[in-house]
């Protein structure tokens, strides 16, 4: 089996299952009061300062652990918003979690504005600046695309804003970005910051937001008093020292290697097939394999026990792509695109020779359709 | 006392001397509907008792029961001792019992319906029925009788054999004839809404199905063969056990693809479908083949396009039960049948491979003849039968 569909989800590491294993023996419920909970509690908090240590800003009890990073963006979106922003501004970039939580914000009578994309896959910067007005209460900009792994300039993003409105909430939905690219969260002038365990060999069902300032956020469910009054219901300690065990798995090699991983996949590739970025994180890889359709080929390559993604496996359902569409790509070109996603466990042999089973694949499909 | 459900059946009253072999299709129909469940199945002169079941589960047998072809309605009833004295101790204890604190009890006007299919009963009907009207309003002052647009029908059920059913509620079942006595016929299944609908409607003639879908590995997906399983085994509560026949569709639409004009690809790829689906009848001794085609609703089902592909028929009927339907009308039977959320799941059917820009609308048989000659139809038809697998939908 050659798994390339990375930003789906990862497998978990075994250090990781190990710790999962050993927290499940610990049931005391974080929020009692007798020793061994106090003492639980306590680990809890240092898992998000170790955290936030890892994003590059401070903790200060400013991050609350979620059910999943598609419940940190609902609470980011919904939770930051105040009914007196004239305008929201998102991108048309979004993973689902954020673009589709922007719809239910405009049918609640928000103005929401959606920022297209540039042919290089970023956000459209000059868009942005037009778009933006002084009375933008709130921003929300992937860090790092899910679908084309195309890297936003934060910081860059951030001057944009504040130029204009100085108290403007900057969120970014960093799953595909944390642990994954090295960065100072703290440089980039964000409030609030989405992130994910799965997506980095930790466990499922948990996420995590981190905000700059916990008073801008108003919680979205209600409940008792855990996370700050921000998130309700008792703490999934599991997963919380498992997302632990996968931080401290991080290691600053993992990006080169992953960009010699990226190399060798790209290498052997037929020269027929284009990849639709010339920039952009080593981990996400999106193709365009013209003339086919790319889910024909997820299907080929399936049987061959290669197993990619069409596209976000959030959205993959629905025909086409958000990104590729706002950067411009033909609907035709859409169709036959596919994300490729690596993470620190594909070896380059694997990736090279699962680029040349997709380039086999493409070729004969291709042949077929003439 | 006993909890049962009572069943009537609608038109199998029409059939005269051969009523006996409705009656017992109907029985082993019901029987097959409810296998599995611990629970007593009869036929008492013309009513369908099912009883000994577990009371947790009679929500889940009911509905199977329902679905049955050949039934009109069903009650929740009670069966007890035929006998004037049994009876008015039900009403005068159970009855007010079990309705105290029940909805139903919220009424204003109720009637007494009493049918005597055993006259020996000593009490003529209708005097039987303001007899027990009266023990009820003993109870109930409040209560007003209404022997024309009563709130509440109280129906007791006198049969032969000493039993009475008392029931208050009747539900509506499917009508239709017993599957089984109208022949066999295979059904097109594509995983849209109109396919399970048509199938849906021959069953309820009384027709036995078999199902039979094309899919296009991997053009389509693995879980759009996935939800046409599923479509069977929905449609399976009405029909009966029975078999969906899946046969590869790939390699045919490949050689059309390769040989043929584009705009052809899907008239040909259709009496494919039809040739392939003749052959397995015949195979199978069934006598007709079923589709969920709809005039005019897709460029491949004009009057033209349904006439090129009837055209490579050579012995069985084609029915086509949704033909002169509007989508609205197909869409509201799905939804009754319970197919309609699994249907517009969006997995694509191999029809959207190799889909044209312009498909023909008007396909001219002896162009069409021509585009195919080019093709070993005889060879791909019989290599497609060969490779079919088949899901037994149980």
């Amino acid at each position: 089996m050659i798994y390339l569909d990375n930003a789906a989800t990862t497998p978990m590491l075994p250090e990781v299952v190990e710790a999962y294993e050993k927290a499940t023996a610990n049931f005391f419920n974080p929020s009692s009061l007798y020793q061994p909970a106090l003492f639980l509690r306590e680990r809890c908090e240092n898992v998000k300062a170790k955290i936030c240590k890892k994003l590059g800003v401070n903790f200060d009890g400013n991050f609350i652990f979620t059910g999943s990073a598609t419940e940190a963006n609902n609470l980011a979106l919904f939770g930051l918003a105040r009914k007196n922003f004239e305008k929201i501004l998102v991108t048309e970039g979004e993973h689902p979690s954020v673009y589709n939580s922007a719809l239910a914000l405009q049918q609640q009578g928000y103005v929401v504005e959606f920022v297209p994309l540039a042919p290089n896959g970023e956000i459209d910067y000059v868009k942005l600046d037009e778009m933006m007005t002084p009375s933008t209460g709130l921003v929300s900009v992937i860090h790092v695309s899910n679908e084309t792994g195309a890297v936003n300039d934060l910081a860059r993003i951030s001057r944009i804003i504040r130029r204009k409105n100085k108290s403007c909430i900057f969120h970014s939905d960093g799953v595909q970005a944390f642990g994954k690219l090295s960065f100072i969260l703290g440089n980039f002038g964000v409030d609030a910051y989405t992130i994910s365990a799965h997506k980095m060999h930790g466990p499922k069902g948990i996420g995590g937001l981190w905000v700059r300032d916990r008073k801008l956020l108003k919680p979205i469910m209600h409940g008792g008093e855990q996370e700050y009054n921000l998130r309700p219901g008792t703490e999934n300690t599991a997963n919380i020292f498992a997302f632990e065990a996968a931080v401290n798995a991080l290691s600053v090699m993992d990006y080169d290697k992953l960009e010699k991983v990226c190399s060798a996949f790209k290498n052997n590739l037929s020269p027929n097939i284009k990849c639709n970025l010339q920039q952009h994180s080593p981990y996400i890889l999106s193709i365009t394999c013209p003339g086919v359709k790319g889910e024909t080929l997820v299907n080929m390559l399936s049987d061959k026990e290669v197993y990619i993604g069409t596209g976000s496996s959030c959205s993959s359902k629905k025909v086409g792509n958000k990104s590729l569409a706002s950067m411009g790509l033909k609907k035709k070109d859409i169709e036959g695109s596919l994300r490729i996603s690596f993470s620190k466990l594909t070896s380059p042999d694997l990736a090279a020779r699962a680029a040349q089973i997709l380039s086999e694949a493409y070729e004969t499909l291709k042949a077929k359709m003439k | 006392m006993q909890k049962v459900i009572l069943l009537r059946y609608g038109e199998i009253h029409l059939k005269g001397k051969n009523r006996g072999s409705f009656e017992r299709l109907l029985l082993s129909n019901l029987k097959d509907s409810v296998a599995g469940f611990s629970c007593k199945v009869e036929n008492r002169d013309g009513r369908y008792i099912l009883s000994g079941f577990d009371e947790n589960q009679t929500e889940e047998i009911a509905s199977r029961a329902s679905k049955v072809f050949g039934f009109v309605s069903y009650s929740l009833a009670d069966k007890i001792e035929a006998k004037t004295e049994k009876i008015e101790e039900y009403f005068r204890s159970f009855f007010p019992q079990q309705f105290a604190g029940n909805s139903q009890f919220s009424v204003q006007t109720f009637r007494f319906e009493v049918k005597r299919a055993d006259k020996t009963f000593p009490v003529h009907s209708d005097e039987f029925a303001s007899h027990l009207g009266g023990i009820v309003l003993e109870l109930f002052p409040h209560l007003k009788v209404d022997l024309h647009k009563p709130e509440l029908t109280v129906s007791v059920d006198i049969r032969l054999g000493g039993v009475c059913f008392i029931s208050t509620e009747k539900i509506a079942c499917h009508g239709g004839l017993p599957v089984g006595c109208s022949g066999r016929a295979l059904a097109l299944l594509s995983g849209g809404i109109d396919s399970p609908v048509a199938a849906f409607m021959l069953a309820k003639r009384g027709m036995k199905l078999e199902f039979l879908h094309f899919h296009s590995y991997p053009y389509t997906s693995k879980e759009a063969r996935a939800k046409v399983v599923k479509l069977a085994q929905i449609v399976r509560a009405f029909t009966g056990k029975t078999k969906l026949h899946i046969c590869s569709f790939t390699h045919i639409q490949e050689e059309i693809h390769k040989n043929c004009r584009g705009d052809y690809m899907i008239t040909i790829m259709r009496r494919f479908m039809m040739r392939i689906a003749e052959k397995m009848c015949l195979a199978k001794s069934m006598s007709a083949i079923v589709t969920g085609e709809n005039l005019a609703q897709v460029a491949s089902q004009t009057v033209e396009g349904l006439a090129s592909t009837d055209a490579v028929l050579e012995k069985l009927p084609v029915f086509r039960p949704v033909l002169a339907f509007d989508k609205n009308e197909i869409i509201a039977l799905a939804n009754k049948i319970g197919t309609y959320q699994t249907s517009v799941l969006p997995y694509e059917d191999c029809c959207t491979a190799f889909l044209p820009q312009n498909p023909l609308i008007k396909p001219n048989l002896e162009k069409v003849e021509k585009e195919e000659s080019r093709l070993d139809i005889e060879k791909l038809v019989e290599e497609a039968i060969a490779g079919i697998e088949v899901e037994e939908i149980e």
